[in-house]
């Protein structure tokens, strides 16, 4: 394999710690990591600790800055130790195929695992989907179940 | 029908006795769980088993098992015989690892128990272990040598725990 194929097959993630285990996502598709604004306005978020639990209990919130090619950027927002990883995209596996209706809300996600860690590898689109996904939900939810 | 359910769920073993099927016998919280024993490639035990953000609390998460990323799901939670809190854990029980092509998983169980040949007069249609989501499944009731058990029809399963609530 030349330098040139090694680079191409090169992929930076940004992995995101939930207390289900890691979520990751290219981090070409990241803008920034900010203190999470107490009332998050302007652009729609999902937040991961509702979501998935909270990923470092007693830590402050985050917001992840995502902006996916062709779609609505969007805020994820998280407790969790954020962290990048390089891996080679021929490392990422399918999902098992018992496993893929049961994770379907993050589009079609890959695996990257190893040994001591294993990393759901999802397109940012697909959380920017469940996103708006979550947004009516809420809207649509009587006002006493609201936060 | 006990019969015909029994006879899409065993596939008689040529050179069983009694034409018989032979059937690996689990335990799952306390009831005793009889598989089609062809559909079993190993009992395993590992502590490495990592969680998938996203999935239902009785995914337990993936192993890896021979190099291949392998679901494991906590049988007993799955059937509704146990209420984990929160996520179920391996907590150091035993690994079925179940062939039904196209699903290859593992499943988590107390123990395995051994195997058994099973002859189609003795399955039933459950009284005695019509509890959890067992009422709901396509199962038989047997008779075992460690007490009553459900005969799980393991295709049928796997598809309707693998639906998202």
């Amino acid at each position: 394999m030349s330098t040139a194929d090694r680079l191409e097959n090169k992929l930076d993630l940004l992995c995101i710690a939930t207390a289900e285990g890691a979520l990751a996502l290219p981090a070409s598709e990241v803008r920034s990591v900010v203190d999470a604004p107490a009332e998050p306005h302007g652009l729609p978020f999902l937040d991961l600790v509702s979501l998935l639990g909270p990923g470092d209990p007693g830590a402050e919130k985050r917001a992840i800055r995502v902006a996916p090619p062709g779609a609505s950027p969007f805020l994820l927002l998280t407790n969790g130790a954020i962290f990048v990883r390089t891996v080679a995209r021929d490392e990422l596996q399918r999902v098992p195929l018992w496993l893929e209706p049961l994770v379907a809300s993050f589009g079609e996600p890959r695996l990257w695992l190893h040994d001591a860690a294993l990393v759901l590898v999802v397109d940012a689109a697909s959380l920017g989907a469940l996103c708006a996904l979550e947004r009516v939900a809420a809207l649509a939810a009587p006002a006493g179940e609201r936060a | 029908m006990a019969e015909a359910l029994t006879t899409s769920i065993l596939e008689p073993s040529p050179g069983g006795p009694h034409g018989g099927s032979a059937c690996l016998l689990l335990r799952a919280a306390d009831l005793v769980i009889a598989l089609p024993a062809a559909t079993a490639l190993e009992v395993w035990q590992t502590d490495r088993c990592h969680p998938v953000p996203g999935t239902p609390s009785y995914v337990v998460g993936i192993a890896s098992w021979r190099g291949v990323p392998l679901p494991l799901i906590d049988l007993a939670a799955a059937l509704g015989l146990r209420r984990p809190e929160g996520r179920a854990v391996l907590g150091g029980r035993r690994v079925v690892v179940i062939s039904a092509p196209p699903y290859l998983v593992g499943l988590a169980v107390e123990a395995a128990l051994g195997v058994m040949d099973l002859s189609l007069d003795q399955a039933r249609t459950p009284t005695v272990v019509n509890v959890g989501r067992l009422a709901e499944l396509s199962v038989l009731e047997i008779e075992t040598p460690r007490g009553v058990g459900a005969l799980l029809d393991v295709e049928s399963f796997l598809d309707a725990v693998r639906v998202k609530a």
